[in-house]
């Protein structure tokens, strides 16, 4: 067999059943269509005919056997019912998987045609068993063996009737090989007539026709099948199409792209060069180029509708599966994606539709318990917008159940409860794209195997798309898919930057904003330490300049405005400044070498119209260079992270204000010993060292903002200021003036201090305030930083003296401040961060006292007191600390085996009840 | 003698910090002139960034920071396209010099104290007439 009538006959027969199992549930849905059934059943002779040219028997036998059961609809013997429908979906689906056999090696493989051939017949014979119509060849039987192809039919009863439809099975096959040898010639043509595009080809049309999936030509009427339009209507058309292999389509996209270049150039050049007559053929060469190289592009584009097509089938075995009654309504076939997204898109597609009939459709009674029709609906939308192309899946069943998303979200650890506690819908269903994420009870084999829609989101924004969900719980769900039009091609912004142009994808753009510094004065802007942020709409964004971050030739002289480009990637929203924003423009993407492969910050290159390279941003990769601890920050949520400065979110005050730089900072209300504005008058200097006399002693004065290390706050005061306000702290026993711009407010936060943005000492980390961020200074910190000047503390009695008291806190503020305290009344204080880190300094030395928190990561203090009382018994007195002092507390506290309960942050009745403590322990 | 053998043997020399250096003919697709340079920020220092050959993209890598040799002042370089894999690079050099064919009785292995940065990328000398030239690893190169 010669190996180019094998390829012509595979091609073929592909063509023709690819298209077989839509129009058979098409027969489903309109059962008396008697086109349609002559349509099918062509289909399936020609296959047999072939098959049997070819010496396929199994796919011979199958089809045949399909074809004998049409005849008898065809004869109007038996009526289209949905056993008829899966019989022949069944058999279709098994010559496609024989033809794919042999393709591949040649052989039908393990496939049996005979069983599938009989069950067919026997669909037929039921329908018509009581009548005793001869139904010879419901009677074969094929004889196979695994190795052996099946020879050929075998009868079992050898009685003169069954002889005859021998005879007339070989005539007719006979017959057939004539008519399919004569045809031969045509076959080339005849398949052109049914071919649509196929592995790796697609047929170019003269540009009055629009391709199709089928290849059935049609016009501009979209009309897509066209299984009633008579062959010869088809064949007129069919003339005017060529196959051509999709390689050589590409080589030829890449020698157009070429030529774009090199007219581009001659462009250039013939602009330097006042000739007339060559602007004229150059402008000749310009309009041809770009019609070739779009109607290139559009060789390559092919109607969404080729992938609708499918879903025809989808959801019909799904409804049948799952007992559900699901219609599909498609539209928008006619919109055009390039071949390769066509291909890309089909298996998320796929998915979406089977987890809409799967998760979403509810089952007939329970619809019509909730008032809806018992049929459901899944909606395929497909249209263009914004340059893109939009895929809405739209179910009305049950809808996205958003506790039971966040319940599995937080079994499932994607999300913690505190987030879940907040977290808003749109983020909520985003959450059932998180890789593992399946909230069906139980794992069906429709959907929910594991692979769930994140592997759906993975593939779509591998090809540059995105997909969104949104959904109203009982009324159903909204799948939308922004798929761009074709693969290479992007749009982009294009920004210049230092002296280069940059093009960053306009699927990571957000918006863009300018920003007058004379006009806001400033305001929008903020700084916190070294890292700027900026105010948008009540958001806090950060801020990066292009050019500083990327080792670029500053821009020079002050800027009087920033150009800012708000970019997003992958929930992260960051401004970029870049010197000049010029253009959007399509770009053709080209991946890197390999020397330049392992760098991340750019996706690529492209070749911009006047031939130079820019290089293309890669939003996330920006953002991960410029915040190396992002991904620190997103692996220390899961792990425990080390030390913190606060790592139970505590509830506190802290008092606001402001310092010179115009930035917001706190401090601990619990802290701050008293308020006070002194006359810049009184201010006394002793060396460097600027001092007030406060409460007849002399207090020192500290700069925080020289303490910090900005640079240009030499001066305590500001020049001119008659008064300024003092913040006074107490820190060893001694008061110290904290010089504060302005003081604010206070604030109540239960907000955790997140000291991963600490860039200094003397800062204990941020934390938010009325949607700002706010630096909380660390006094004790400032404080040992300007000792230049010392004064004895005031004498205080150390009724501690000789005392030793464990104190465990996880806050490393207030270990310091509680501990501070005790230090000066004389005793020795060892310190622990959790429950475990107490354990173990008890059992290496004894202590008088214990002092512990409550909210602490590993082992907290209610765990840390039972645990204390079983190891060390009752003796030694245990104090709790804790912001929360309610009577279930103090009852847990004392189930907990503490001798009291009191609240945190207030120092003197911690010390009073310290100093009781253990008096009444020494008595005992 | 088959045409690809006889292609083996060609070599194609060129000059660097005055030195005389050559690599296999069959990697080169050809040699052009200065191009625009398009820099890539945060890219190694030996990645000059990158030229647009017809409409392809090619890393254009500088042999004389590989190496470590002071950089050229650069009024003039040429460029020896390499091909790569699926992708091309681009050598800057600083002058091209014959293509050669090689007599294998004059291939002897490279001095072992040859300086640090090049090392690595040298694969044997060739004894030439006047001087020596040093024979390049192509595969190597192109992996950085």
């Amino acid at each position: 067999m010669s190996n180019e009538l094998l390829q012509e006959f595979l091609i073929e027969s592909f063509e023709n059943l690819g298209s077989i199992s839509e129009r058979i549930t098409r027969l489903e849905s309109s059962p008396e269509d008697l086109e349609l059934v002559n349509d099918i059943y062509r289909t399936l002779h020609t296959l047999k005919g072939s098959a049997n040219l070819l010496n396929f028997p199994q796919i011979q036998a199958v089809a045949h056997a399909s074809e004998s059961v049409l005849d008898f609809v065809r004869e109007g013997l038996m009526v289209v019912r949905p056993p008829l429908i899966d019989g022949l979906l069944r058999a279709s689906d098994a010559c496609l998987g024989m033809l794919q056999a042999i393709e591949q090696n040649g052989t039908e493989g393990n496939l049996d045609g005979a069983d599938i051939a009989l069950e067919i017949l026997s669909i037929g014979e039921r329908t018509l068993g009581g009548r005793g119509t001869a139904l010879p060849s419901g009677r074969m039987l094929f004889h196979n063996t695994p190795e052996k192809n099946i020879g050929p039919i075998i009868y079992k009863e050898e009685d003169a009737e069954v002889k005859d439809e021998i005879f007339k099975v070989a005539g007719k096959n006979e017959r057939l090989m004539e008519e399919d040898s004569k045809s031969s010639e045509n076959i080339q043509t005849k398949s052109k007539d049914k071919a649509g595009p196929k592995r790796e080809e697609v047929s170019m049309l003269d540009s009055s026709t629009k391709l199709n999936h089928n290849g059935a030509v049609t016009g501009q009427d979209g009309g897509h099948h066209a299984p009633k339009k008579t062959s010869e209507n088809v064949s007129s058309v069919a003339d005017s199409v060529v196959k051509v292999n999709v390689n050589l389509l590409d080589k030829i996209m890449n020698q157009v792209g070429e030529l774009v270049l090199n007219r581009n150039q001659i462009l250039q050049f013939a602009n330097q060069h006042n000739n007339n007559d060559l602007q004229r053929l150059v402008q000749q060469l310009n309009l041809i180029t770009s019609e070739l190289q779009t109607d290139i592009m559009t060789t390559r584009m092919q109607p969404i509708g080729n992938v609708f097509s499918k879903f025809e089938r989808t959801i019909r075995d799904l409804s049948r599966e799952t007992g559900k009654k699901v219609r599909l309504n498609a539209s928008g076939k006619e919109t055009e994606l390039d071949k390769t997204l066509l291909e890309a898109i089909k298996d998320p597609l796929t998915h979406i539709i089977r987890n809409s009939v799967d998760h979403g459709i509810e089952s007939p009674s329970e619809r019509e318990a909730s008032g809806k029709t018992p049929e459901g609906t899944v909606e395929i939308k497909a249209y263009h917008e914004s340059g893109q192309v939009m895929v809405e899946v739209t179910d009305n069943g049950r809808g996205l159940n958003k506790a039971k998303i966040l319940q599995k979200a937080i079994e499932k650890g994607v999300i913690s409860k505190e987030e879940s506690e907040t977290v808003s819908d749109e983020r909520a269903f985003s959450l059932i794209f998180a890789p593992g994420f399946s909230t069906a009870e139980k794992v069906t084999n429709i959907s929910g195997r594991g692979v769930g829609m994140d592997v759906v989101k993975t593939n779509i924004e591998k090809i540059g798309g995105s997909v969104e969900v949104s959904s109203r719980f009982g009324e159903g769900s909204k799948f939308k898919l922004k798929i761009p039009l074709t693969l290479a091609i992007v749009p982009a912004l294009i920004i210049a930057c230092g002296d280069e142009n940059f093009a960053i994808p306009q699927n990571n753009l957000v918006e863009l904003v300018r920003h007058d510094f004379s006009a806001e004065k400033d305001s929008k802007i903020e700084r916190i330490h070294d890292s700027l942020f900026i105010r948008l709409r009540e958001k806090i964004i950060p801020l990066f300049f292009m050019d500083k971050t990327l080792g670029l030739e500053l821009s020079e002289g002050e800027r009087s405005e920033l150009n800012l480009v708000v970019l997003n990637a992958e929930g992260v929203t960051f401004a970029l400044v870049v010197d000049d924003i010029l253009n959007t423009e399509e770009i053709v993407v080209k991946p890197f070498g390999k020397s330049l492969k392992n760098q991340s910050v750019f996706a690529g290159a492209t070749i911009m119209g006047d031939g130079k390279v820019a290089l293309i941003l890669d939003a996330l990769g920006f953002f991960k260079h410029v915040s190396p601890n992002f991904e620190k920050m997103a692996q220390s949520k899961e792990e425990e992270p080390v030390d913190l400065s606060a790592q139970a979110a505590e509830f506190q005050e802290n008092l606001l204000f402001k310092l010179k730089d115009g930035n917001r900072y706190c401090l601990p209300l619990s802290l701050v010993h008293r308020l006070e504005e002194f006359k810049a008058s009184d201010l006394e200097m002793t060396g460097e060292q600027a001092i007030i006399k406060y409460d007849e002693r002399p207090m020192p004065l500290i700069n925080i903002e020289k303490n910090l290390g900005y640079d240009g706050h030499d001066e305590i005061i500001a020049p001119g200021r008659e008064r300024f306000s003092c913040l006074v702290v107490k820190v060893k026993g001694q008061l110290y003036g904290l010089v504060v711009e302005e003081i604010l407010d206070i604030s109540v936060t239960e907000d955790v201090i997140d000291s991963s943005a600490v860039d200094r000492a003397g800062i204990l980390g941020t934390i938010f305030v009325n949607s700002g961020v706010v630096s909380l200074i660390d006094p004790y910190e400032l404080v040992g930083k300007s000792m230049s000047y010392r004064i004895e503390p005031e004498t205080v009695v150390k009724e501690l003296r000789g005392k030793k008291v464990l104190l465990v806190d996880d806050s490393s503020l207030y270990r310091k401040m509680e501990g501070e305290a005790l230090e000066e009344l004389g005793a020795e204080v060892v310190y622990g961060k959790n429950g475990q880190e107490g354990l173990e300094r008890l059992r290496k030395s004894k202590f008088d006292l214990i002092i512990t928190d409550i909210e602490m990561p590993v082992m907290d203090g209610y765990s840390f007191g039972k645990a204390l009382r079983e190891e060390f018994g009752a003796n030694i007195p245990v104090l709790a600390l804790s912001t929360r002092v309610s009577v279930v507390d103090i009852a847990k506290g004392k189930e907990s085996g503490f001798d009291s309960h009191i609240e945190k942050f207030k120092k003197d009745e911690m010390i009073e009840k310290v100093i009781e403590m253990i008096g009444e322990k020494e008595r005992a | 003698m088959n045409l690809e053998s006889e292609l083996d043997k060609k070599y194609c020399g060129f000059s660097l910090n005055g030195g005389h250096y050559a690599i296999p003919v069959k990697y080169v697709q050809e040699v052009i002139k200065p191009q625009t340079v398009t820099p890539v920020p945060l890219s190694e220092a030996h990645v000059k960034g990158l030229i647009n050959l017809r409409g392809q993209i090619v890393t254009s890598v500088s042999l004389r920071k590989l190496f470590g040799f002071e950089a050229n002042p650069e009024e003039a370089h040429m460029n020896i396209i390499v091909r790569s894999e699926d992708s091309l690079v681009s050598f800057c050099v600083d002058e091209i010099k014959d293509v050669f064919d090689i007599d294998n009785t004059k291939i002897e292995n490279a001095p072992a104290t040859l300086g640090g940065g090049l090392k690595q990328f040298v694969n044997k000398v060739y004894k030439m007439d006047q001087e020596l030239a040093i024979l390049l690893d192509v595969e190597k190169l192109l992996e950085v």
